[in-house]
């Protein structure tokens, strides 16, 4: 092609501006979206999904921690229950043992959380149980989202623990029968071991959303990663950058060689003479 | 005898003139707009006369250099939308302002799982509130972004005066002096479609049209209106949406939640964030969460303004690429038209010979003259 020496000593100008410029991109990388909106979309939704699975590992953290406390309260549950039951069958009918086993589930009953707020109440935020073992909550249950199209349950309410399980209808009716035989009627044994198998039911629908909740957060681990990796995959590389702007400062050296070469040696000038 | 002399003759006339016509390109091989002149021998009828005339034209035709001016056009159109388009990509594809989007879809899962927490919901009021800023702040840019384009469009066309008023000067006193003619035109392709004829007294018949960057701020202004419109009705459809499932909720003094956004702008106080639904009316405190996961926006308002610099972007690789093309192949006339120096180095070599040589034909005329001069003697 044919240049004009106007056009050859613009070009030379342009060819080193636009060295520089790429030179600075390599020290300061454009946006993007101005220069690769394809990846730009990518890394965008990838690091918009890597910040959904974020919060969903901080919901499903938080449910698992919620659940174990009731897992762990409702375990409580079974044991009294069952040691009382033993305590029962084992020798005569003890009045204060079996008032001192109602005392302790009317205290886990109405545990409070770390925020202060009682985990057996339903969404109430007032303390569930009287001291009759009355539940004044309701059976509404925190929903927690645990990944885009899951919700599970992270509460578990006084009403499906206590009131379903008949733990204190089965107490009250153990009470009263030593109380007024000095023996355990056989009802009233076969309703504390009803409540004892419910509560056991209730602590193994806790462990097994604990379960449902672990696997979940696994799968959004590993699709966390899988996203990160997106993500950061148009991230400038360190060792990259420092290669690659050594490769255009020797190549704008070697530029400014050539245009000193082409333009101080003598023209066709010199040689006419 | 004195044929060979008229022709030697003219050989140095005609070398002469393109020695002449070399330093003319020669001098003005800086001169912007100016194309080189091209020498042109014509030989003479022999017999009876013989030798060879010399004349000169610009190396470019009125067609060639119409076609080199919509190209420059063009290019400028594409270089301008490529220009203008980029700060927008950029402002829209912030991190900051996306990642307020996020953050405040965040706040409201993190209320969801502690309802009655008054930190998480004051952090929903200040997330929700950094978010309709953020909207805000683009929402200005793009006016300003607009108002720029307007004052560009007004700069433009004073330029475009200027430049026509060049060109009303020369035709006014036209003559073969027309590197400024020229560097007009070239000026005003970049500015708006142009086209010419010269007239047979040297004047030029100028004609403008839409195009170059006359035309890239006006569909530039038009792009920033979709723009504006598009991220208006995203954030308004996202705010009626947001704004009708937080009234069917119930906020933690128990009553009914009232409308979240106005403007932009979050109009309740934390406690009177819907996060309970229609169950807990009446019950303070309530740790009911069912509209709170109700309002956990999904990915559409994200989607949305993601689909917008997507197409933004690529309409701003498309004119890059496209600006380069046919800013190049403007260019390309520019410099196939230009003066060379080693060019004129090698015809300046030439003309010289040819000087010269047709010297040697006097001097050998000349010689045969005194041959037969001295036979007299």
């Amino acid at each position: 092609m044919r240049l004009s020496t106007l056009t050859l000593h613009t070009n030379a100008q342009n060819r080193i501006a636009d060295l520089q410029a790429r030179m600075n991109d390599v020290l300061n990388p454009p946006n993007l979206s101005s220069t690769d909106p394809v990846a730009w979309d990518t890394k965008y939704r990838s690091s918009d999904s890597v910040a959904q699975l974020s919060q969903f590992a901080r919901n499903a953290s938080s449910a698992h921690d919620r659940l174990l406390t009731t897992q762990t309260a409702l375990n409580s549950v079974f044991k009294t229950l069952t040691d009382l039951k033993t305590q029962l069958m084992a020798s005569p009918p003890d009045l204060t043992t079996a008032k001192n086993a109602k005392d302790t589930l009317l205290a886990i009953a109405n545990t409070k959380d770390s925020q202060g707020v009682p985990m057996f109440s339903g969404s109430m935020s007032t303390t569930p149980f009287d001291q009759n073992g009355n539940y004044s909550g309701n059976s509404q249950e925190l929903n927690i989202q645990i990944s885009e199209n899951l919700q599970v349950p992270a509460s578990i309410s006084g009403q499906r623990a206590f009131v379903d399980t008949g733990v204190f209808s089965a107490l009250d009716s153990v009470i009263n029968d030593i109380s007024t035989t000095g023996l355990v009627s056989t009802p009233s044994l076969q309703a504390l071991t009803d409540a004892i198998t419910k509560s056991g039911n209730v602590q193994t629908e806790a462990v097994l959303r604990v379960d449902q909740i672990s696997s979940q957060n696994t799968l959004n681990t590993n699709l966390k990663e899988l996203y990160t990796t997106q993500a950061t995959k148009f991230d400038p590389d360190p060792v990259e950058q420092i290669t690659t702007y050594n490769m255009l400062q020797t190549q704008y050296e070697a530029l400014l060689k050539s245009y000193a070469v082409t333009f101080k040696s003598p023209t066709l000038f010199d040689y006419i003479s | 005898m004195s044929g060979a002399l008229d022709i030697g003759l003219s050989g140095i006339r005609a070398a002469q003139y393109a020695l002449d016509v070399t330093g003319h390109n020669i001098a003005n091989a800086s001169t912007p707009g100016f194309n080189k002149l091209l020498v042109e021998f014509k030989d003479q009828p022999f017999p009876p006369i013989g030798g060879v005339t010399a004349s000169s034209r610009p190396s470019s035709s009125a067609f060639n250099q119409n076609q080199a001016l919509t190209n420059i056009s063009t290019g400028a159109y594409y270089d301008k939308m490529a220009t203008e388009t980029k700060p927008v990509t950029d402002m829209l594809s912030n991190d900051t302002f996306l990642n307020a989007i996020r953050d405040f879809a965040n706040s409201i899962q993190d209320l969801a799982d502690n309802p009655t927490s008054m930190v998480a919901r004051e952090t929903v009021v200040a997330k929700a509130n950094t978010m309709g800023d953020s909207f805000n702040t683009i929402g200005n840019f793009l006016q300003q972004a607009k108002q720029n384009i307007s004052q560009a469009s007004n700069l433009v066309q004073q330029e475009i005066t200027t430049q026509m008023q060049v060109l009303k000067d020369f035709n006014e006193h036209p003559s073969s002096n027309t590197s400024q003619v020229n560097q007009a035109l070239y000026k005003l392709a970049e500015l708006t479609g142009v086209r010419y004829s010269v007239n047979s007294n040297g004047t030029y018949d100028i004609q403008t049209f839409s195009g170059g960057q006359t035309k890239a701020l006006q569909d530039m202004q038009s792009l920033l209106n979709q723009v504006d419109g598009k991220v208006k009705t995203a954030f308004d459809q996202f705010q009626n949406t947001f704004n009708q499932v937080h009234a069917q909720g119930v906020d933690l003094n128990g009553n009914q939640a009232q409308v979240f956004f106005t403007n932009g702008k979050v109009s309740v106080t934390p406690d009177q964030i819907g996060a309970a639904d229609i169950s807990a009316l009446g019950v303070a405190n309530s740790q009911n969460n069912v509209n709170a996961l109700k309002l956990a926006p999904d990915s559409t308002l994200r989607n949305s303004l993601a689909n917008i610099v997507t197409d933004l972007a690529g309409s701003l690789n498309n004119s890059s690429m496209l600006g380069k093309t046919y800013s190049d192949a403007g260019n390309k006339f520019i410099a196939d038209n230009g003066v060379n120096l080693d060019e004129e180095a090698v015809n300046l070599v030439k003309f010289r010979q040819m000087y010269e040589a047709n010297a040697q034909v006097i001097k050998t005329q000349d010689e045969m003259f005194q041959t037969l001069i001295n036979i007299r003697a």
